[in-house]
């Protein structure tokens, strides 16, 4: 029962933190581009 | 006023929204293809080890988290030396990004860890050298955000930050030879360093396949967290300007608006 939940716990914890992290990542940039001008945002 | 012009200019050639590109599009796809291998092969293909037994999948996990935040922190003390010599915000952005990418996957390491030992050892923490040299190594980077979130100017706060980023970087080596310089409990012999070397066929395959999706998604979070730190710089130095154009329009004499304003504050009157 430990085991199946440390492992279970495992995936859920990486999958979930790197998750979060990039959409608060991404929201972030999404609202950013809002007030900055076109020109100085063209990626590659 | 600053919409509209974004508006405007935005007609001709359109801009992308948000921090999204072609290439993070491609680099995001080919991520979540290898997650979808590792997940498959991680958790039901590849059979249970014969001697970890069902916690190797725990390690399908802990390998490319830990793997992903050594790159970040070599490309946060790379950057740091190069702001260093160079003095520009590319080094300084790309520095930050690395140091923020990288103690997310260095903490989720550690609970990774904490979560194989329960089973393994029976307990979630153990001060042994593999794991103490590891707090180090996360703290000195928490500290690195901490120095980042100081206010002060951007040319001495990237100064502090390059010179933290160089000396945290020389905690990695003892990290991972620590196994090797004193005795604990964490593995030692390991095929790279990192994988176990009893391990074949699918297991072999899921590690891999759990490696590349790690690096992959850590390269694609770079590009993102780069794009949205440049974003907030141009964001910082437009806001900047506004509210000067504002004090000059207020302290100026055909400003009676914003006198007019003062007095029904109540303001001292001059």
């Amino acid at each position: 029962m430990t085991e199946t939940l440390c492992i279970v716990g495992a995936w859920v914890v990486t999958f979930g933190s790197v998750g979060s992290y990039a959409a608060v990542v991404i929201l972030r940039g999404r609202r950013l581009s809002q007030t900055v001008p076109p020109e100085q945002r063209r990626w590659m | 006023m600053t919409s509209t012009k974004i508006e405007s200019s935005s007609a001709a050639a359109p801009a992308p929204i948000g921090t999204g590109s072609r290439g993070t599009k491609v680099l995001g796809a080919t991520a979540l293809f290898f997650l979808v291998l590792a997940v498959a092969y991680g958790l039901f293909i590849s059979p249970a080890d014969s001697q970890l037994g069902n916690t190797v999948r725990i390690i399908y996990m802990h390998v490319p988290t830990v793997m992903a935040a050594y790159v970040a922190f070599l490309i946060t003390a790379l950057s740091s030396a190069m702001y260093l010599w160079k003095r520009t915000e590319f080094w300084d952005l790309l520095g930050s990004s690395g140091a923020e990418i990288g103690v997310l996957f260095f903490a989720v390491t550690i609970v990774d860890g904490a979560l194989w030992g329960k089973v393994t050892w029976g307990v979630f923490w153990r001060w042994e050298p593999r794991l103490t040299t590891s707090a180090v190594l996360l703290i000195m980077y928490i500290g690195y955000l901490a120095v980042r979130a100081i206010p002060a100017d951007p040319k001495t706060r990237a100064t502090r930050c390059a010179i933290i980023g160089l000396v945290a970087v020389v905690n990695i080596p003892i990290v991972h030879k620590a196994v090797d310089w004193w005795r604990g409990l964490h593995q030692g012999k390991t095929v790279l360093g990192t994988i176990h070397p009893d391990m074949g066929g699918t297991q072999l395959f899921a590690m891999y396949s759990a490696l590349i999706a790690g690096l992959l998604v850590c390269a694609w979070l770079f590009v993102h967290r780069f794009r949205a730190g440049f974003l907030a710089e141009r964001a910082s130095e437009l806001g900047l300007d506004q509210a000067l154009e504002e004090r000059r329009l207020e302290s100026s004499p055909a400003a009676p608006s914003s006198r007019g304003a003062r007095d029904d504050l109540g303001g001292p009157q001059t």
